[in-house]
């Protein structure tokens, strides 16, 4: 399978579309160039917010960030929910599909949380069994999320970040990479940031999330909904230099801030993506992206 | 029994609140307690599921402080585990929840703003269907036999409730939950969607008979003569003229 949409050199950011901001994105032009969603807040498409959801989806590509895929449960998949999830893809086209390398379902309970899985070579054949029938019916590759992590479980044999890049080279799909997420599990784990970023296979990486996270106890914990911290925009440039210019996404969910703040943040790792375009591949137009 | 499938039931357990014990054994030492690292799951979990049923049910949390909407939340969470991943579908159950929650006397209406927020819910995910397009003004004289029945929009609902939930629902959206009477008083109300929107229309008591009993499959003259004992001069023309303006129904097929 072949990822479609943006080429490196027109990597740029985007943002979460939030509810309170619809009014702005259907008014005028907002200076932005693609924006993600969250699969099921539209599963039904009888409503008038989907009917927002599509006018805008004419001016903006978009991506679509899938929760409830549950990929590492023992259950398996809920083919219904992929289905449903599926006719939203067929409605919107977006340009990259991503869900999480986590579970979240057992027994017919669904528990609506990322939880962690270990890392084995039973969960391992579980997930490429998963992923390639989540792919198969989506019919487009699928970009799987590093998640934050507060435990690591005693029968682990594999690193996080060789399963995942194991995974997406027997299963074809991608990564998107929650810069965040990597801060936050390397703290609370003891591992180094630096030998996870070198860990994830190069030319995996479609798709760079980041976000924010607060301090409890001894643990980060990650909550989009705190300011992204100096850190991880410090480790994002990193990524940037190790992985190239890749779509990169302002993640903020639960306390949604003003769209203006928003959107300097898009700018903030636009400018970020755009001192890495190199000079020998770009024009002098392509070299400095700025939206508005 | 896969060592997966036993980690991921031992942790369902624990998050039920049956046993941690069993799921403990799984995680790997560290400085840090296991209990603070569960903590955090479990924290995420509540935090999850309360934010669902506040946006589920924004009239209803914005009457509880936050230590009561805390509790009902929980509460509701530890005796209706989801079983499904789609959260708007899982408070379905909270208005009969509320109706039985010991705790909840400060505000008696309390389970009928759930039932009037669900029954918006129903009515926003329903089908609007394909109604009446046909001439409105002769409608009435156009139905043959006055035992003709009619079929309603699929995500139209009528509900009767003790309390004066308009005013109720008015009070709470003007921010003067102070004044709302918590005695009493019948009030009727019809909910519907209309290009994609919901609607909501407060109704007279021989109105709202006058519809359920044609909603329920009943013939004009029954639905007719039910209103009639509430409203002796019930206008039925206008009655249809009201159902035919959205429009809310059509004729039903032999």
């Amino acid at each position: 399978m072949t990822f479609p949409g943006f080429s490196p050199r027109q990597a740029s950011t985007g943002i979460g579309l939030q509810k309170a901001h619809y009014k702005d994105f259907l008014k005028e032009r907002q200076p932005v160039a693609w924006l993600e969603i969250q699969a099921e807040d539209f599963l039904n498409f009888e409503t008038e917010e989907f009917q927002f959801l599509e006018r805008i989806r004419e001016d903006y590509p978009m991506s679509l960030h899938v929760t409830n895929l549950s990929l590492g449960s023992s259950d398996g998949i809920d083919e219904e929910h992929i289905k449903r999830v599926k006719a939203l893809i067929d409605r919107l086209n977006p340009f990259l599909i991503s869900s999480h390398l986590s579970w979240g379902r057992i027994d017919g309970y669904y528990l609506n949380g990322l939880f962690p899985i270990p890392y084995t070579q039973e969960t391992l054949e579980l997930l490429v069994s998963t992923v390639n029938r989540v792919q198969e019916i989506f019919e487009s590759p699928l970009l799987i999320e590093n998640p934050p992590t507060y435990l690591q479980y005693k029968i682990s044999n594999m690193e996080e970040v060789d399963f995942l890049g194991t995974l997406v080279h027997r299963t074809g799909s991608g990564i998107l990479l929650n810069i965040n997420n990597v801060y936050v599990s390397c703290h609370n784990h003891g591992w180094d940031v630096e030998a996870y970023l070198k860990g994830v296979p190069k030319g995996k990486v479609k798709e760079i999330h980041i976000s924010g996270h607060r301090i409890q106890g001894p643990f980060l914990v990650s909550d989009h909904e705190s300011d992204i911290s100096n850190e991880v925009w410090n480790i994002y440039q990193k990524a940037i230099h190790l992985f190239g210019p890749v779509p990169t996404l302002i993640k903020r969910k639960t306390t949604v801030p003003d769209l203006k703040f928003l959107l300097a943040e898009a700018q903030k790792a636009q400018n970020i993506l755009n001192q890495i375009r190199t000079p020998s591949n770009t024009t002098r137009k392509e070299r400095h992206v700025r939206f508005g | 029994m896969s060592a997966l499938v036993k980690i991921q039931r031992d942790f369902c357990q624990f998050i039920r609140g049956h046993s941690h014990r069993d799921f403990y054994q799984h995680i790997k030492n560290s400085n840090i307690p296991k209990e603070d690292s569960l903590s955090i799951y479990l924290q995420g979990i509540f935090s999850t599921h309360t934010e669902a049923l506040k946006n589920n049910y924004p009239l209803v949390f914005s009457l509880l402080d936050d230590r009561a909407a805390c509790e009902i939340a929980h509460a509701y969470i530890e005796v209706n585990f989801p079983c499904t991943g789609d959260l708007k579908e899982w408070g379905g159950a909270f208005p009969c929840f509320i109706q039985h929650y010991e705790q909840q006397s400060e505000w008696p209406y309390l389970a009928e703003v759930a039932q009037y927020e669900r029954a918006k819910y129903v009515a926003l995910y329903g089908s609007e269907g394909s109604l009446f397009t046909g001439d409105k003004e002769n409608f009435l004289s156009s139905i043959d036999h006055k035992e003709q029945t009619f079929q309603f929009q699929e995500a139209c609902q009528l509900i009767a409730f003790l309390y004066p939930l308009e005013q109720i629902i008015s009070s709470i959206e003007y921010n003067q939950k102070s004044v709302v009477p918590k005695t009493q008083g019948s009030s009727y109300a019809l909910i519907f969607k209309l290009h994609g929107k919901v609607i909501v229309c407060w109704l007279t008591p021989s109105m709202f008979v006058f519809m359920n009993r044609l909603k329920e499959g009943q013939g004009m003259d029954v639905a007719f003569a039910a209103a009639e004992v509430l409203e002796p001069l019930f206008d039925i023309e206008k009655a249809f003229s009201f159902m035919l303006s959205y429009p809310l129904l059509r004729i039903a097929e032999k």
